[in-house]
């Protein structure tokens, strides 16, 4: 189903194929805000995600770091690294055995047809197509979750939720600390000053593992970020 | 003349482009903004009349966002047949035929790649009849500072949607205020707030276009 390139002893990167990433219209829909799964833009919608496995080539991949520290209760320090992580994430990856550095991408492809149909004036597809890249990076994301989550289950160890740089205060220039634990070229990602990575559509951030580790929702109520992506995450995942 | 002026406001609300453009699906093969106002410049109706009508047609869409009656989709098709009208209306603002109703200077405050809600705002902005001058994302306080320099009498609009940016936006407030106290400062974006906008200095906070919309009128009113 996929293929694991072992980049060292505690690093893997998988390359999966477009397949594995099924983004569904209702996922589109509810991000847009649509109640009904029939409206103008189904059309325009199924068109876009009937085009997305010609359009991502998903990678993902992970550094496990065991030497975890946390200084107080806004900060982790992994290996040598202390990471900033503010109040929330701190409680959230708490008591951990292990920690994930995670990387997850669906390449540039897609941020390119973006640009392609903005450029031509094409903006409500434009947007659109955005949206489903975005659902694309985060299935893949959720993709190397669920693996790190079976891995770790096999050890009776549990794992936390994600967390990135630039969410729950967390501040994003923060994936510098983040990628210098990557390989070079890691999943093939870099990583600019302004913290942005490229491809765009890719998703970094730390995930816990542990025998007193489980899984909770992101405390959405103690943030103030309305459109965030973990809050409609959770919303959704509330819903189904 | 008035079932052709109704029939362009009607184009805009509903996103429809031109008489190829299938959407809206109800509206196939039906003229467009496009041709109709093609059609309105040859019958000789005014240019300033035709904006009007895109404003009431663009007032209408915002407003339905604001219920969320319709989404970002909806409001995107609206400003692409609008651009059609103004394609057709370009050589009459040149001559001044056709006045903006001010200026308005937007952008993504510095450290945030983030452009889709500024991208909206923007586009419902100018559908409304002012000038909007985009400075894009990742906007540094001083290129802020040196547009205003340069457009005096604008209003500015600041948007960030990480937690994060919300200190560079203050940051952003308190040098314009500084150097410039009597240009408004409107901010928005997900993270942001009354209270926030309050705090930081801004003169108006925006939860949504309309509303920037709304807030611009209601400084031009003074």
């Amino acid at each position: 189903m996929f293929t694991i390139k072992n980049n060292g002893s505690n690093s893997l990167e998988l390359h999966l194929t477009p397949e594995q990433i099924t983004v569904q219209k209702e996922e589109i829909d509810s991000i847009i805000g649509y109640k009904n799964t029939e409206h103008h833009f189904s059309e325009i919608i199924n068109q876009i995600l009937s085009t997305l496995p010609q359009k991502i080539t998903p990678r993902a991949g992970y550094v496990i770091i065991n030497s975890i520290d946390y200084p107080d209760k806004k900060s982790i320090r992994l290996q040598d690294v202390i990471f900033n992580t503010e109040p929330i994430v701190t409680s959230q990856l708490k008591n951990a055995d292990l920690m994930f550095v995670f990387l997850a991408t669906i390449g540039n492809k897609m941020e390119k047809w973006v640009e392609e149909l903005r450029s031509e004036g094409e903006l409500a597809n434009s947007y659109i197509a955005d949206l489903i890249a975005s659902a694309a990076a985060e299935k893949t994301a959720d993709f190397i979750h669920d693996y790190i989550t079976k891995e770790m289950k096999k050890n009776n160890m549990g794992v936390s939720n994600r967390y990135s740089p630039g969410y729950c205060n967390w501040h994003v220039s923060e994936q510098h600390k983040l990628f210098s634990f990557f390989p070079k070229n890691f999943c093939g990602v870099t990583l600019k000053e302004s913290a942005l990575m490229m491809p765009i559509k890719s998703i970094s951030g730390i995930i816990a593992a542990g025998r007193k580790v489980k899984w909770n929702d992101y405390l959405c109520d103690t943030c103030k970020a309305k459109n965030c992506t973990y809050r409609i995450k959770n919303k959704q995942n509330k819903n189904q | 003349m008035d079932d052709l002026i109704k029939k362009i406001s009607y184009c805009i609300e509903r996103g429809k482009v031109n008489k190829t453009a299938p959407y809206p699906p109800d509206m196939k093969e039906q003229e467009g903004a496009d041709e109709l106002t093609l059609k309105a410049l040859d019958l000789g109706i005014k240019p300033f009349e035709i904006l009007d009508a895109c404003n009431v047609g663009m007032k209408i869409i915002g407003e339905k966002f604001s219920r969320n009656e319709v989404f970002v989709p909806e409001l995107l098709m609206a400003a692409k047949a609008m651009q059609a009208v103004m394609n057709h209306l370009k050589p009459y603002f040149q001559t001044g035929e056709v006045k903006k109703k001010g200026k308005f200077v937007i952008g993504t405050v510095a450290g945030d790649l983030h452009d889709i809600g500024k991208n909206l705002v923007s586009m419902v902005v100018e559908g409304n009849g002012w000038e909007v001058i985009d400075l894009g994302v990742d906007v540094k306080t001083n290129k802020f500072l040196e547009v205003i320099n340069n457009n005096r009498d604008c209003t500015v609009g600041l948007s960030a949607l990480l937690t994060t940016t919300m200190a560079n936006m203050s940051t952003t407030v308190a040098e314009i205020k500084s150097k410039f106290p009597d240009i408004k400062v409107i901010v928005g974006g997900a993270p942001v707030t009354q209270e926030a906008a309050q705090k930081m200095g801004a003169d108006a906070y925006g939860d949504n276009p309309q509303q920037a919309v709304e807030i611009l009128e209601h400084f031009l009113a003074g």
